[in-house]
């Protein structure tokens, strides 16, 4: 075969999910040609084609069945049919894939962005090999390279994950119909959302893990009625435990035995204990690069010790946030050709899809006490909130962190119906650097969730200290 | 496929038509599949009722107790007892098993075609197994994709049995044995998918099978099990050939691209064939 020459670009961006998409397009707005490889015959990654937004259409379906029974106060309770597929019930999804698809396709294509549909790995520091899934290779030389090539869940050795008793995230989804009973193993942001998305719709759930609580980086207060949530629509979590041994039965249904003895019979078992970076298939030892346990070893800027290659998103380990994600992808090509990075991360809001929503932006209450010592902290629970009470999201509550003085808002943290949405009020305010006064004195649609800031905001102010 | 001589199509078009005024005899679900399948899918259904089902069919005892001792089923130790096999299986495998039995034996036995219709079963059931493997690397419905692999081929015997019936009794000229197999070749998918459907089968499945061969054809949300069957088909005839299949043809296959599966992902497929049919053969 003759070698011909590579096809040679500024930036070639290995995976288009959040990360790689956004660091194309960041890098084509500066002016470079960009090449993006993606091994999936469509573009956007796990967060498109498994993950985010495949899941959300799944809870938009449960969060209207436990929204239903309680703004009816459980008098209509509603129930699914037990034959009832597990397709039907995501019945947009195909259309939102699409949609999202079409929109992403647009925008590289709009960027005068090249895509190559294909398996990328390194020849050179500066080349990558991409194999088509035909078999046909080529090579694509360039200046700078970004690896942003995701993660898939851990492949664990002693649980058997065989995709149709026992799923992992990639593939619970693709379960028929719902199971009447289901074992998730973690307690992790993914465990936390398909636990509580099919206990909404039915399923009696069960989850283990090793921790005292679900989601245990956040506030314990959002736990706590995250918790109570879940349990009231009969889930049952099982804190500091772990699974021994999981097995089909090869009747009906799974066994999975605990540390502690207890034996937990279920129909199906999601297995949902941490993601691995995707960097086997990579040769990274060709340009020079070595991954940690966690993935690819970056500096702040997203940079790997081989100064023109970047790595962003989840193939770097946590936050492993889409949002996140993206942001890596943009500040890292900003930083390659010297651009303003813009805002620190740090205000980098968290959202975790659970039924309710839990999410927090800036600094938890634990977090700033161990920062400034003391702080004041205003809660507003949703019963307080007329709109809450209109639309039946009651169980929720809004904490908003300030300093000791009752002054500087240091951060926000959320759990209920719509907290995703409802904290990025509060993130303005932190990259404003605003006074907590700010949602005293502002007015506000009546009625609406974001009252709750007023009624966090004037308990703060009844704290503070009096003068004199 | 090459185009059908004008007997070939007269004889096409008379099934099609018996096909569409639903005159065309099916083959219905055996008694004691309807049972498993209905024991399988009750929620109380328990290892000692279904054995009871079961127990009253005594081929169906017999090939169950068969299948349980297979290499496919990894005995550790052999089930000597009904109810042990059933609990080995699993309700769900005996239900498939059911469907496997309907295809294999009675419902589909047709006077001088017993060999083609035995082949057909082996084919169907290295099928089903490689269909398995193929959904669980590309994430799809386990499940699904072993059902639509036994009965992907649903329709030939049926159309067999159709084209043996017509040229007895009708006036339509005899078919030669290339335009007898061109027939059936072209008509099995629209039939199969009739007798899924006449079984109370999911839709989903019908939709599949009746697009095995054309996998672009299906509805959007079947597409991906349909490629996944066209790619299964192909395997199953290189592991266990009634035509054949190189593995050059594997790797170019167009189903492979529409499920983006990757050289390497097909030579780990390929590599299976000699446990495909050592799990065929326990199973056949």
């Amino acid at each position: 075969m003759i070698k011909s020459e590579p096809f040679a670009f500024d930036v070639v961006v290995l995976g288009s999910g959040p990360a790689g998409h956004k660091a194309a397009i960041q890098a084509a707005k500066a002016g470079r040609t960009v090449l993006v490889i993606e091994e999936e015959a469509h573009v956007g990654g796990a967060c498109v084609h498994r993950g985010t937004i495949p899941s959300k259409t799944l809870r938009e379906t449960a969060v209207v069945m436990s929204r239903f029974r309680a703004r009816t106060a459980h008098v209509i309770d509603v129930a699914l049919h037990g034959d009832v597929t597990l397709a039907s019930l995501m019945a947009r999804k195909d259309e939102v894939v699409r949609g999202h698809q079409a929109y992403l396709d647009a925008q590289l294509a709009r960027n005068g962005i090249t895509r190559w549909h294909g398996r990328g790995r390194f020849d050179s520091p500066h080349d990558i090999l991409v194999r088509t899934v035909r078999g046909e290779t080529r090579t694509a030389r360039g200046e700078i390279i970004v690896v942003a090539t995701g993660s898939h869940p851990r492949v664990p050795t002693d649980i058997p994950v065989d995709h149709e008793h026992v799923f992992d995230s990639d593939s619970i989804l693709s379960m028929a119909y719902l199971p009447a009973t289901l074992v998730v193993l973690g307690a992790g942001v993914i465990a936390s959302e398909y636990a509580s998305i099919f206990a909404s719709l039915g399923v009696k759930v069960t989850m283990v893990d090793a921790a005292v609580r679900p989601c245990s980086f956040l506030d314990p207060e959002l736990t706590d009625r995250f918790l109570r949530s879940f349990t009231e629509a009969g889930g049952r979590f099982i804190g500091q435990q772990r699974a021994l041994r999981v097995a089909w039965d090869g009747v009906s249904d799974v066994v999975t035995t605990l540390a502690g003895g207890e034996i937990l019979r279920s129909e199906k078992v999601l297995f949902a204990l941490g993601r691995a970076p995707n960097v086997d298939g990579l040769d990274l030892a060709k340009a020079g690069l070595a991954a940690g346990p966690r993935g690819m070893l970056v500096d702040a800027h997203c940079r790997t010790s081989v100064p023109h290659i970047y790595a962003v998103g989840d193939v770097i380990g946590a936050p492993a946030l889409a949002s996140a994600s993206m942001e890596q992808g943009r500040r890292a090509m900003c930083h390659a050709f010297g651009l303003p990075q813009g805002q620190a991360p740090e205000t980098i809001p968290l959202g975790v899809y659970t039924i309710p929503e839990m999410s927090s932006v800036g600094l938890c209450e634990t977090e700033a006490i161990s920062r400034f010592g003391s702080v004041l902290v205003g809660r507003a629970r949703f019963e307080e909130v007329a709109r809450g009470q209109i639309a039946a999201i009651e169980d929720g509550l809004l904490k908003l962190v300030a300093d000791t003085r009752g002054e500087r808002v240091l951060g926000v943290q959320i759990v209920g119906e719509g907290a995703a949405e409802l904290v990025h009020l509060g993130q303005m305010a932190l990259h404003a650097g605003a006074h907590v006064d700010v949602f005293i004195d502002n007015i506000y649609n009546f009625p609406t969730m974001a009252e709750a800031y007023r009624v966090a905001a004037l308990d703060i102010a009844r704290q503070r200290p009096t003068l004199g | 496929m090459p185009s059908l001589s004008p007997t070939a199509s007269a004889h096409a078009a008379a099934v099609r038509q018996r096909c569409a005024g639903k005159t065309l005899d099916l083959p219905l679900l055996p008694e004691v599949a309807h049972k498993v399948r209905s024991a399988t899918r009750n929620p109380e259904g328990d290892a000692l009722t279904l054995a009871n089902v079961i127990r009253r069919d005594a081929a169906f005892a017999g090939y169950l107790l068969r299948v349980a001792n297979s290499p496919a089923y990894a005995a550790r130790a052999p089930s000597t007892s009904l109810q042990q096999a059933v609990s080995r299986l699993g309700l769900r495998t005996i239900g498939e098993i059911a469907i496997v039995i309907a295809c294999s034996t009675r419902a589909f036995a047709v006077k001088g075609h017993e060999g083609t219709v035995r082949a057909l079963f082996r084919h169907a059931l290295a099928t089903a197994l490689y269909a398995r493997e193929i959904a669980r690397l590309r994430r799809l419905n386990v499940e699904d994709a072993f059902l639509a692999g036994l009965l992907h081929d649903v329709g030939r015997p049926t159309v067999i049995q159709a084209l043996v019936d017509q040229q007895t009794v009708t006036s339509l000229p005899l078919l030669s044995p290339v335009e007898f197999d061109l027939v059936v070749s072209d008509l099995h998918e629209e039939v199969g998918a009739e007798i899924i459907l006449a079984w109370t089968l999911p839709m989903r499945l019908a939709e599949s099978i009746r697009h095995h061969h054309d996998p672009e054809r299906a509805s959007g949300d079947c597409r991906p099990m349909a490629a996944l069957l066209a790619l299964a088909d192909d395997l199953s005839h290189f592991a266990v050939p009634l035509r054949r299949v190189t593995e050059e043809g594997l790797h170019a296959h167009p189903a492979a691209g529409l499920l983006n599966l990757y050289p390497e992902e097909i030579v780990a497929l390929v590599a299976r064939a000699s446990q495909i049919v050592s799990q065929v053969d326990g199973l056949s």
